[in-house]
């Protein structure tokens, strides 16, 4: 719709995306835009692909859901759930940013069939986005010690890249305010690594 | 807390709409989980002590809204959830107490899963409002799920009638701003008076019945002035879409995209049964072309058709465009799944030629490629699940059996054992408890010449919910019968809701019963064992089960894996690994028995080594894939402290 922004965030089970998502939709709220949040997941099992629809815009509320086609951003935190939504709900415009590292489904760990070839899936994503971003998140989280850190480290990539248009500063208030105390300094962390990732050519950062 | 009305939080649709039943006044809220509703109850337990509110998850619905009834005939109000499935089993007493005259306030709230995108049925709830000719309130946003709340409360204690709010799973578990208000009082001391009037008897159903569609006109005097239901878009255009709930963003958003608004008006209905008959006749009468949003059923479209075939007049000629003449389809046709904006955008868009140009879609060709290369993420039971134990040993089992036997269940993680993870062993899956009143049946087959065994699963919060009546009925009829009772001591479906299983430890002292003791009161042969530990014996177990008649209970009791691996210390987890040596791979002919078959999220296929390999970080150690490994090529050691 016009002057609305479209953003899914999307992952597996277990890597707590759902979480960048309200993050965001914190962050747009603070703004003073008019935000809607949609998660898409099945049932509560581990292992199942995991969106959040985000949304935001100066008018009426918007429905919980991307129309097809329609998606500005597309935040993935794993290569083959980028695909995934990037057909249901893309369009040759989008913009993307998904981590590098995959997630074997369970099915390609059963061997009945195989995880994409990596060539593939990432010349595939190029050609299907207005750009696409490759961002090492995992290894940036696993070198603050903590996975769950993709999260944030997915965070400030978005807010690096430019994007969404909301300044740093407003993402760090909403870390220290939405989560817990002992968690907010390893996020601010990550968050800070993430920004150098969005804007710096999608390297970890030294 | 006094809360700032100009502050607005983000809140799920759920968490808006145990807000609005604080702020509304309750004193009571119960329920029992199903997606999409248990955030709700899940939330007022949070809040429970702060703003002393009992909150209880019940043994079922049908319970649950009894209890809560009782809170409205004396005086207090009270909230119920379930979802839709679950107002079936409620709709007993709905159906009847709405002939009742209260003087607390009750708010049912009932949360359809269109799609389905968690449920066994795609059922339109908004029917019970009607048969129970109670007032239905649909909100659009989290903020009207949590102002609905407050003012379904308080009609329904006006009235003295249940007042259904319903809610579908994008608003639920969808998020928005909402804005708080304060928190109202409880009312006073409760109080049931002995003198209050009579229902329920066969001589007075009449009276009260009668009553009760003097009141409907009466709540549809007050609907027809709700700020619920609103007009957006020019005056004097000839095509109007009448959209419900969540519906009338779908259609906002269809028509702004579309750049229609100056073509296309909206009327949006928050109130939906009884319908504002004049709200409708004023805007349906000026067009000539309606067009219905909403989700599942055609409700507001046949209700809408009635006020104006009943006014003819005033009406005019119409065309009418929903679900009955199919314009309004999503991918799967009419009346069938979500609605949304894309399924408003196709309805809207053939309206108008030429047709509303919209963006480029991606090309086709490489959506095909898209398609080539995405493979499924396969819902599975989580690693160190019991049922992937219990459904190892029920297949091993029939198997040894050899009389083509079969399992029948219901819902909950076991009913995953229909797919892949559970080795498509469930066969009829239907509502909570239907496979061990299916095995009832089964039994009386036996008389005109079946002779396949057949094996009833069901959970431990399923047991007592809809179980209950099936064992009974099976003993009282001496039939052969084998329930597997799965009992892994939470409700792991729905978010691990405790249940009468559930140990007290666990349920913060609440008393906790025996499934087996249940089934020997009643008669019934019961037998403890943990598949896990013993899948052998569990296989033993079932085989003796379905060769001997009479009915057997037999209990499969392991917690639950993820509930309870987050409360373990991870250290006192037994290590497990494969021995490299021993394990043969694909030169072994166990088809990759471990990883393809038993197929555990913490066992890997290492394409390199050509053997398996264990994700020690995923492990949780169970020992199940060490019982099984034909070579007996994987290892347990248990740590010092020992870990059952
Ligand atoms: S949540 Fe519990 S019961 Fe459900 S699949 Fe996972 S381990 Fe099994
Ligand atoms: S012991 Fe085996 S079956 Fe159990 S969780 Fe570990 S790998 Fe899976």
């Amino acid at each position: 719709m016009k002057g609305s922004t479209n953003v899914v965030i999307t992952g597996v089970g277990g890597q707590g995306n759902v979480l960048a998502a309200r993050l965001l939709a914190a962050v747009a709220l603070a703004e003073g835009l008019e935000v809607t949040v949609g998660d898409v997941y099945g049932l509560t099992q581990r292992g199942g692909s995991v969106a959040s629809h985000v949304r935001w815009t100066e008018g009426h509320p918007l429905p919980p859901l991307v129309p097809q086609g329609a998606l500005d951003i597309l935040v993935a935190f794993e290569p083959l759930e980028a695909l995934r939504i990037q057909s249901q709900f893309g369009r040759p415009e989008t913009a993307a940013l998904v981590n590098e590292s995959p997630v074997m489904p369970i099915g390609v760990q059963a061997g009945r069939f195989p995880y994409p070839d990596a060539a593939a899936l990432w010349s595939l994503l190029d050609r299907m986005t207005g750009s696409c971003r490759r961002v090492a998140g995992s290894e940036t989280a696993r070198a603050l010690g903590n996975v769950q850190a993709l999260n944030t480290v997915m965070l400030g990539a978005l807010c690096g890249s430019g994007l969404v248009g909301f300044e740093a500063g407003a993402f760090e208030e909403t870390i220290r305010s939405e989560l817990p105390a002992r968690f907010v300094d390893l996020n601010l962390e990550a968050f800070k690594r993430g920004l150098a990732l969005g804007g710096a050519g999608g390297k970890a950062a030294e | 807390m006094t809360p700032n009305p100009l502050k607005r939080v983000l809140m799920l649709g759920n968490e808006a709409i145990a807000r609005g039943a604080l702020e509304g006044g309750i004193s009571y809220a119960t329920g029992y989980p199903g997606n999409p509703s248990s955030e709700i109850l899940e939330t007022l337990f949070k809040w429970s002590d702060a703003h002393d509110v009992a909150v209880e998850w019940s043994v079922n619905e049908i319970v649950a809204l009894e209890a809560a009834a009782a809170f409205a005939f004396s005086g207090r109000r009270a909230v119920v959830t379930m979802k839709q499935n679950g107002l079936n089993v409620a709709a007993d007493f709905l159906t009847t107490v709405s002939l009742d005259e209260l003087p607390g306030g009750l708010l049912v709230v009932v949360c359809d899963d269109p799609g389905p995108l968690t449920s066994s049925n795609e059922q339109d709830s908004r029917h019970f409002a009607r048969i129970a000719q109670i007032p239905l309130l649909e909100p659009s946003t989290p903020q009207e799920a949590k102002d609905m709340a407050v003012y379904g409360l308080e009609i329904s204690q006006r009235f003295g009638l249940p007042c259904m709010l319903r809610a579908v799973s994008r608003l639920s578990h969808g998020r928005g701003p909402v804005s708080l208000g304060p928190v109202a009082s409880k009312g006073p001391q409760p109080r049931f008076d002995r003198d209050r009037p009579k229902v329920g008897l066969p001589f007075l159903v009449t009276r009260n019945h009668a009553r009760l569609l003097r009141l409907r006109e009466e709540i549809r005097a007050e609907f027809e002035a709700s700020p619920w239901n609103g007009y957006t878009g020019p005056e004097g255009v000839s095509t109007l879409v009448v959209a419900s709930g969540l519906s009338a963003t779908y259609g906002l958003e269809a028509i702004q995209t579309l750049d229609l608004g100056d073509r296309v008006g909206l009327l949006k209905l928050g109130t939906t049964w009884p319908l504002p008959r004049e709200r409708i006749l004023e805007r349906v009468g000026r067009a000539d072309t309606v067009c219905f949003l909403e989700e599942v059923d055609p409700f507001v479209e046949e209700g809408v058709k009635v006020v104006c075939a009943e006014n003819g007049d005033r009406a005019g000629r119409i065309r009418f465009l929903g679900k009955n003449d199919g314009f309004v389809a999503g991918p799967d046709g009419p009346g069938v799944g979500e609605m949304n904006t894309d399924t408003a955008l196709s309805a809207l868009g053939r309206l108008f030629d030429p047709a509303p140009v919209q963006g480029e879609p991606l090309p086709e060709d490489l959506l095909a490629r898209a398609r080539d290369l995405l493979v499924p993420r396969e819902l599975s039971f989580c690693q160190g699940c019991p049922h992937r134990a219990s459904f190892y040993a029920l297949k091993t089992a029939l198997e040894l059996d050899g009389r083509d036997g079969f399992l029948v269940g219901d819902i909950g993680c076991y009913g995953m054992a229909a797919g892949t993870t559970g080795f498509q062993q469930i066969k009829a899956l239907h509502c909570m408890g239907s496979g061990m009143g299916n095995a009832c049946g089964f039994s009386r087959l036996k008389e005109f010449g079946f002779d396949q065994p057949v094996v009833a699963v069901a959970g431990d919060s399923t047991f007592f919910h809809a179980g209950l009546p099936a064992l009974a009925n099976a003993v009282h009829h001496n039939a052969d019968a084998v329930f597997v009772i799965l009992d892994n001591a939470v409700t792991a479906m729905t978010g691990f809701q405790v249940n009468p299983a559930t140990p007290a430890a666990v349920s913060h002292g609440k008393r906790e019963l025996r499934i087996e003791n249940a089934a020997r009161g009643l008669g019934a042969e019961a037998v403890v064992l943990d598949p896990v530990a013993d899948v052998n014996a569990a296989v033993e177990a079932v085989l003796q089960a379905v060769e001997t008649g009479g009915v057997h209970v037999l209990v499969f009791r392991h917690g639950c894996a993820t509930f309870f691996q987050k409360r373990a210390d991870r250290s006192a987890r037994p290590r497990v690994w494969v021995d490299a040596e021993t394990c043969l791979g694909d030169q072994c002919g166990c088809n990759r028995f471990c990883s393809r078959i038993l197929s555990c999220p913490a066992i890997l296929f290492d394409p390199e080594t050509g053997v398996a390999r264990i994700d020690e970080q995923v492990c949780t150690g169970c020992g199940l894939c060490v019982q099984v490994c034909p070579r007996e090529a994987i290892l347990l050691e248990r740590s010092e402290d020992g870990n059952p």
